[in-house]
């Protein structure tokens, strides 16, 4: 059985994206698959024991038959945390059960183990992803989210530290007007270095979309019309605060997108429905225009009145935004298909 | 087409009340009261008659042929009423029932299933209206609180209420009204149906509109165009500011367009903009008259000093000259007319002046060669026979061509003296300043109606439509929704534009190849698809002379644009051929919703804000409408050269206006276009930066 280790330097650099992918890749070339999420970070409680959220969204994607304490055996919440702080000794007792995890994964072609956060998520426990995957003489397959000033130097730096133990690397959430740069120049130097790439993939709106039912949720919000479109995807934000004549210069450049704006702009409310708009957020309370209800009707445009003001609206949306999660079935068949056209599996496999 | 909503030859009153407090019983009083010529039909199933008139359990009961139906029932029965108007053939119908889209959902949903079955089978005004009015047959469909007099003036409204008290007012204000509309939520009727039936309308010489929002701006252009040709069209936009637009909208569920756009389209139709109640009534007035005004000389005759001094004021603000009489009749005024009186222009005929005065001076001057129109100011004294003196010019002026304006200052004596000039159609006003603006907006409106209509541009033969239609889908495709510098400028080539030499490097070697094969000096710009405002970074330099100013700029501009901005990509620089204008203009284009795309062309440089001297069209744009632009600019003088400075290629700026022009209508997809500066010379020009931003026709219709 061959052992791959995802790890990032950031948190939310694409190790889910990069394990659904890979993971699929190899199933469909009738490959034996196992996953396993060594030290979690999204705890979620199941009859009482805590596991991954992530882990077990894969685990159920790929119909995987180990137990959930093999999958997530591990998972760091503020218990655990204290816990060691009172009593180190307790280090142990995880690592035990990290490995015992490890080792129990057997029959399987290739293991995708999958680390947490960044680097160094999991060393309270004494343990973090490059301690691991050394322990269990793993090679490290690295995830970067591409930054223009720091992508290269963290490539070629993760290599020179790892040497023969690193993989590889797949250069994720590339900006459209950066992809020349990146396909002809930053590859093909990378290359040379002697170091593999095996897929980049362009910043993709839509897989870091919420769901118009994940805003309602995290603003508190009341949905006023058209409940039938909560499921839909938000791919940009904009806030109408200024003259509705400049708005719409915005609103015509930005597809898909959530308007906030307060209650009382009704012309702002009004330019939204006129261009592409998934919902209209009203802040500030109540008061909201009948006109502007029929017309959101009419175009299928939820309203959703929030009580707090507009910058509260944005810094909340911008937290959850940032930390987008793959959850629906839409954005799992896009990273499936998004692998099979992009990464090179081929490479990846002679190269272990 | 609404020939039947004012010259029914049947009315039916749906929802016809015996309470006196119901619209019902209003507009019932109001269609017998005002003597209304055919047959009225009240229906309502609870009572035998109103007001003296039999009613009719139903439309269907009346078994005779109804042409009108006003609508008074509540909403939800009105559904029912046009479906039975349809169904006995009525051919049109007044809802002046409220509570429809301007209430929210339900009154929406209402709205739209009525506008849908009544498609191409009845016309229907409003609903959410006053109703309608014809004075000539009398008929009063409102339930205003009064008749209008008669006259030839017509008058539509979005604003209900609005039309009520102007229909009140019009009285005091000595308007007669030929016919009144009030559109309420415009579900059928339009300002461009009104505009396209009151000009072919034989009792309407004048129109008056009052509108919040345009219903199809292209449309209403084309119509407007034509129509003003004809008849005078003056109209109140309301909701231009940045608040009215926001009561706007929240009021009637319309955005309005930009209130530039507005203007830029009256101005591109001739029609003429009331920016109050007062002007809106002079204008109606003034315009009323059917005389134009050939030119821009007029006359004053005034029995007051001061008030003429304030009218020749008046007169040099807007662009009016006031030439001294011929030598023969200052001969002849002189003879008769006191030691004290002015003979120039304003003549002044003194304080004392009786009606034999004012007669024997009109006489005199009336044929005078060198003016066009006249003016005259009365201020009632003890001794003033103000009458007498309406009588003589109500006289006077059926015997000229000349438009002759009234200015009766005061109150009550002048108060019979106004009436006279309402019956008889002479144009009068209260103060010298508002009879100069009203005949200011006769001499626009006279010089309009002889301009030929503008003729359609022609296409450029040299326009490589293919090969920026390629363009334009490689960027949709990338998602490149703002094109800058040389790849906005490779795209604007394509249409014929011109720019100066350019080139692109990646490190400071082969700038200095580009340069050289540029030729020096040269300008050197980042290249950033993040960065906006080049300058603000350091990320431009300006005159570099040689190879070795070119390496160092490099350095330097790279490594400010990134001290300035983190994360930043820097694709490269781009260098351009060094150019040093005679001039610097703006060209540039926006998306207005309501009327599309809008051209503009202004003074460049670094005081364009504070200067502001720019002017807009909306596309397309006639070779002459295109001088036009350019010769509104404050900066016209400057650019035809002054004290002896080379002028610019006017005709070059033309071509690209026009270009542009073109450009728009074949990429509708283009909301935003900047060619700033455009560098200017005597023989040429050249556009120095070039921005354009597109949208993926991203509206939800």
């Amino acid at each position: 059985m061959k052992k791959i280790y995802i790890i990032s330097l950031q948190p939310y650099a694409g190790k889910n994206f990069s394990s659904i992918g890979i993971i699929n890749s190899l199933i469909e070339n009738n490959y034996r698959t196992g996953y396993i999420k060594p030290v979690g970070n999204l705890p979620k409680i199941i009859n009482g024991n805590i596991y991954d959220e992530s882990a077990l969204l894969i685990k159920d994607i790929f119909s995987l038959k180990e137990e959930n304490n093999v999958v997530s055996p591990f998972v760091l919440t503020y218990d655990v945390v204290h816990s060691i702080l009172k009593e180190p000794q307790k280090q142990a007792i995880f690592k035990q059960k990290i490995f015992d995890a490890i080792y129990s994964v057997k029959d399987k072609d290739y293991l995708i183990i999958s680390g947490a956060g960044d680097l160094f998520t999991g060393s309270t426990v004494g343990l973090f992803s490059l301690k691991i995957a050394k322990e269990i003489k793993t090679k490290i397959l690295l995830v970067e989210s591409f930054n223009i000033d720091l992508s290269l130097d963290n490539i070629i730096g993760l290599k020179s530290i790892l040497s023969d133990d690193f993989l590889g690397c797949i250069i994720n959430k590339v900006p459209e007007n950066l992809e020349n740069h990146v396909s002809k120049e930053i590859i093909p130097f990378l290359e040379k270095e002697k170091i593999k790439v095996f897929a980049y993939f362009l910043k993709d709106k839509f897989l870091e979309a919420l769901t118009i039912r994940e805003l309602v949720d995290v603003l508190n919000g009341k949905v006023l019309c058209c409940e039938d479109r909560l499921d839909e995807f938000v791919e940009n934000y904009s806030i109408g605060a200024m003259d509705v004549d400049n708005a719409l210069r915005y609103f015509k450049i930005k597809p898909n997108k959530a308007v906030i704006t307060g209650v009382h702009r009704t012309d702002i409310q009004l330019a939204a429905l006129e261009t592409s708009t998934k919902v209209l957020i009203l802040t500030g309370g109540t008061g909201v225009n009948d006109i502007v209800l029929a017309k959101a009707i009419s175009c299928g445009v939820p309203l959703v009145l929030v009580e707090e003001d507009t910058f509260s609206v944005v810094t909340k949306i911008e937290l959850l935004a940032e930390r987008g999660r793959i959850k629906e079935n839409k954005k799992i068949e896009k990273i499936k298909n998004l692998f099979k056209e992009k990464f090179d599996l081929k490479k990846f496999l002679s190269s272990m | 087409m609404l020939n039947s909503i004012f010259n029914p030859r049947s009315v039916a009153i749906i929802g016809a009340s015996r309470d006196e407090k119901k619209v019902g019983h209003a507009i019932l009083k109001n269609l017998i009261s005002s003597g209304y010529r055919g047959k009225i039909y009240p229906v309502n199933p609870q009572a035998e008659e109103i007001l003296g008139i039999r009613c009719y359990k139903s439309l269907k009961e009346i078994n005779m042929p109804v042409e009108l139906v006003v609508v008074c029932v509540p909403p939800a029965f009105t559904l029912q009423v046009i479906k039975e108007a349809i169904d006995i053939q009525v051919k049109a119908a007044v809802i002046i029932t409220a509570g429809f889209k301007e209430t929210g959902p339900e009154g929406a949903k209402l709205e739209e299933e009525i506008k849908k079955i009544a498609k191409d089978k009845i016309k229907i005004v409003g609903p959410n209206c006053l109703g309608v009015i014809n004075t000539s047959n009398g008929l009063n469909a409102t339930f205003a609180s009064i008749t209008p007099p008669g006259g030839r003036v017509s008058l539509f409204s979005q604003s209900g209420a609005l039309g009520a008290v102007i229909l009140e007012l019009s009285y005091s204000k000595n308007i007669g009204i030929a016919k009144f509309i009030s559109l309420g939520n415009k579900m059928d009727v339009t300002e461009i149906d009104c505009l396209e039936y009151f000009m072919k309308d034989p009792d309407t010489d004048v129109i008056l509109g009052y509108i919040e929002d345009v219903t199809d701006g292209k449309k209403f252009l084309e119509v407007a165009k034509k129509l003003t040709k004809i008849k005078p069209v003056i109209l109140i936009k309301a909701g231009g500011t940045k608040y009215g637009a926001r009561a706007a909208s929240s009021h009637t569920g319309a955005l309005a367009g930009s209130d530039v756009a507005f203007d830029t389209a009256s101005k591109q139709a001739g029609l003429i903009r009331a920016k109050g109640i007062d002007e809106f009534f002079f204008y109606g007035i003034g315009l009323a008259k059917k005389k134009l005004l050939d030119g821009n000389r007029l006359l004053i005759i005034t029995n007051a000093g001061g008030p003429g001094i304030l009218a020749a004021d008046a007169c040099e603000k807007n662009g009016f000259e006031l030439p001294v009489l011929s030598k023969e009749t200052i001969e002849a005024l002189k003879e008769k007319l006191p030691k004290n009186a002015s003979l120039y222009n304003p003549v002044d005929i003194i304080g004392d002046a009786d009606a034999e005065r004012y007669k024997f001076v009109l006489e005199k001057v009336i044929n005078e060669e060198n003016i066009d129109g006249i003016m005259i100011i009365l201020t009632a004294q003890a001794m003033t026979e103000v009458e007498k003196v309406a009588e003589i010019i109500i006289e006077k002026d059926r015997k000229t061509s000349k438009p002759i304006f009234c200015c009766f200052m005061g109150d009550i004596k002048v108060k019979k003296a106004y009436e006279m000039f309402q019956a008889n159609n002479i144009p009068a006003f209260p103060y010298p300043e508002a009879t100069v603006s009203v005949f200011k907006k006769l001499y626009d409106f006279s010089r309009w109606k002889k301009r030929p209509l503008q003729e359609p541009i022609d296409e450029f033969g040299d326009i490589k439509k293919e090969e920026a239609y390629m363009l334009m889908s490689k960027f949709i495709s990338k998602k490149n929704f703002q094109i800058k510098d040389s790849l906005a400028m490779e795209f604007l080539s394509c249409y014929g534009l011109k720019f100066p030499k350019r080139g692109f490097a990646k490190t400071p070697q082969e700038a200095v190849e580009v340069a050289k094969q540029i030729g020096y000096p040269v300008v050197m710009k980042v290249s950033s698809p993040e960065i906006l405002h080049k300058t603000e970074v350091g990320g431009v330099k300006l005159n570099l002379k040689n190879d070795e100013e070119v390496e160092k700029a490099f350095l330097e501009i790279t490594i400010n644009a990134k001290k300035a901005m983190h994360d930043v990509f820097i694709e490269g620089v781009n260098i351009y051929q060094m150019v040093k204008a005679h001039r610097e203009l703006i060209v540039g284009a926006s998306y207005d919703r309501t009327f599309g795309h809008m051209i503009a062309v202004g003074l460049g440089g670094i005081y364009v804000e504070v200067l502001n001297d720019i002017s807009f069209r909306i596309v397309p744009i006639s070779k002459t409408e295109a001088y036009e632009m350019i010769s509104e600019l404050k900066a016209y003088k400057i650019l035809k050269g002054i004290r002896g400075e080379k002028p610019v290629d006017i005709d070059a700026v033309v071509e690209v206006l026009l270009r542009i022009s073109q450009l728009l209508k074949d990429f509708p997809q283009i909301i935003e276009l900047d060619i700033n500066p455009l560098a200017c010379f005597e023989k040429e020009v050249l556009g120095l930066d070039a921005r354009i931003i597109i949208s993926d026709n991203l509206f939800n219709n």
